[in-house]
């Protein structure tokens, strides 16, 4: 049974990561094919899948309707080429072109995983309207879901939810001398992680300087940047600090002390479901989820510090406190106290149990 | 007191229907998930964990045998088999898409002529090169629009100047192992993206025209 999964091109990795945490717990039965408008088609091939490309609307001048009529037909092809059972999505919003395609076909169901944390303050409502026509929709959950007050939290009679979904269970990550090994780090020394995301609608430099300069003064710990695969811009102001560039990056999180990340899903739900210390900087960008809400939410727990823009000047203290292995040590603790299963095996088994069941009818 | 008009009302039945319908698949879904767990816990029965499919790749110390395992599984066969079915139409009538210009080319107006690349069986450093040049001619004449067609997984050339690159896994653009049915396929597919960028014409750039 041929599955083929779809995400559209996020700023970060979000939609292809949850989606790989799908396909990779599917049954031997069930063979995955990926068309993604993301960058980060290579990423699907390490993982073993095949790929297709398409490119999103963010390539064109042209009209969303018109980019929706070549969507449909690229879809088309691809459904019959691969002779597909069922749709998996990933995105915001279930584009036209693809409810076009899937509903020309019967006994193709569509499935749309949309997470939740929308903006209190985006008009959501036609983005969860798109997906009237799906034929199961589900909602990966979220460790900071009791602060979900977007849009989507009205919807949930609708869905059905999971647990957080996670590419990686505790057991694939590395022990801290192998992930030191791995990175070629020192693993008696002391190292910080800065992940603030791809970069590509947010500008996060003058943090990342800040932190760099605060961390080399302490000489307690030295930075470590993530850069993100789909970033469009490279991290290389700071050419003696190390620059982490692969997938997953949460695989050498036991390499670190703590970590200065923003608050993504996949990020925020990693960090806190494998009890690493951090301080959580949010994407404020309006297009983003409520990334506040998750820092504030952790931050409540004594699972992460919160740092919003008003405590920037705050900054060296927060580091200090972090520079502390007590305080970390609580932190790990409170992030395990509210961590949460891996839903991704739960999904896997929705996504072929429909697919078995109504998939080439 | 305004009447209904019949069509609103059928219109309204079908939502109704459309709304009732999804309500019972979603009870469906919900009942079978309870059924699972039921029939779990009376067998006493915990389910096998699977075994997750490995890291073919973590970072850049190993080639990902992409196109190795995609002939081993079932989808390059199928891929072969409905080749000639997946043959793009591209008599309909559709109006192609504007490309973007590329980010040192956004000043420019359309209408702009629109040249296909296909960069198929070439190294990095040959794409990156391959682009360079084009990027530099279109930023000298300012008077063409550039859309990629690559078999290269690593889009960073295309997409970190700003251009359009559609993409051809690359078992299918092999020369060494091209069937006819392949050649044809790889032919409509270019055909296929002629038809939705609006392209004048197809330049290959690839080894063989070097």
């Amino acid at each position: 049974v041929r599955l083929l999964f779809v995400s559209s091109n996020g700023v970060g990795m979000g939609h292809l990561s949850r989606l790989l945490a799908v396909a990779r717990r599917l049954p031997d039965s069930f063979e995955p094919v990926f068309l993604t408008m993301s960058q980060a088609l290579p990423v699907i091939q390490q993982f073993g899948f095949h790929a297709e490309y398409v490119p999103s609307h963010q390539h064109t001048q042209s009209e969303p309707a018109v980019w929706n009529a070549w969507l449909a037909r690229t879809m088309d092809q691809v459904l019959e080429a691969y002779a597909v059972h069922a749709v998996v999505f990933d995105g915001n919003v279930v584009y036209p072109g693809i409810c076009d395609a899937v509903s020309s076909r019967p006994g193709c169901p569509l499935i749309w995983i949309r997470r939740g944390m929308w903006r209190e303050d985006q008009n959501n409502l036609e983005s969860l309207l798109s997906g009237e026509d799906a034929d199961l929709i589900i909602e990966p959950g979220d460790i900071a879901s009791d602060f979900d007050a977007g849009a989507s939290a009205d919807f949930r009679d609708r869905v059905v939810i999971v647990d957080p979904i996670r590419l990686l269970d505790p057991h694939e990550v590395l022990s801290h001398e192998e992930s030191c090994r791995m990175l070629g780090l020192e693993p008696r020394g002391h190292y910080v992680l800065i992940q603030l995301g791809a970069g590509n609608n947010y500008n996060f430099i003058d943090l990342i300087g800040s932190v760099i300069h605060l961390l080399e003064e302490s000489k307690l710990a030295r930075p470590v940047i993530a850069e993100w695969l789909t970033s469009e811009i490279e991290l290389g102001l700071w050419p003696k600090v190390p620059r982490l560039r692969c997938f997953p990056i949460s695989r050498y999180y036991r390499a670190f002390d703590f970590t200065i990340s923003a608050a993504g899903y996949n990020s925020f739900n990693e960090i806190i479901s494998f009890g690493v210390p951090s301080v959580l900087a949010p994407n404020l960008n309006r297009a983003m989820d409520d990334q506040s809400a998750r820092a504030a939410y952790a931050d409540q727990c004594g699972a992460a510090i919160h740092l919003d823009l008003e405590m920037l000047p705050d900054l060296d203290r927060i580091l200090a406190a972090m520079l502390d292995e007590d305080r970390r040590r609580v932190m790990r603790e409170n992030c395990l106290q509210i961590a949460r299963a891996n839903g991704a095996t739960r999904v896997a088994e929705l996504v072929s149990d429909i697919a078995a069941r109504e998939g080439g009818r | 007191v305004t009447d209904t008009h019949p069509d609103d009302r059928q219109r309204d039945k079908t939502d109704h229907l459309r709304a009732q319908n999804r309500r019972y698949r979603e009870l469906i879904q919900n009942l079978s998930s309870v059924v699972e767990i039921l029939r779990h816990r009376l067998e006493g029965v915990q389910p096998k964990p699977r075994e997750l499919r490995a890291f073919e790749k973590i970072d850049g110390e190993t080639k990902p045998p992409v196109i190795a395992r995609t002939r081993a599984s079932g989808v390059a066969s199928v891929l072969r088999r409905v080749l000639h079915r997946a043959a793009p139409d591209t008599a309909s009538h559709l109006n192609p898409l504007i490309p973007n210009p590329g980010w040192k080319c956004l000043a420019i107006g359309q209408p702009q002529i629109r040249i296909g690349f296909t960069l198929f069986g070439m190294t990095p450093e040959a794409v990156e090169e391959a682009v360079g040049e084009v990027e530099h001619r279109q930023v000298r004449s300012r008077d063409f629009t550039p859309v990629f067609v690559t078999d290269s997984s690593d889009l960073g050339p295309f997409r970190g100047r700003g251009y359009v690159v559609e993409y051809i896994p690359e078992s299918i653009t092999s020369r060494s192992q091209r069937s006819r049915e392949e050649r044809q396929h790889l032919r409509a597919r270019v055909e296929f993206f002629k038809s939705k960028w609006g392209l004048g014409k197809v330049v290959d750039l690839g080894p063989s025209h070097q």
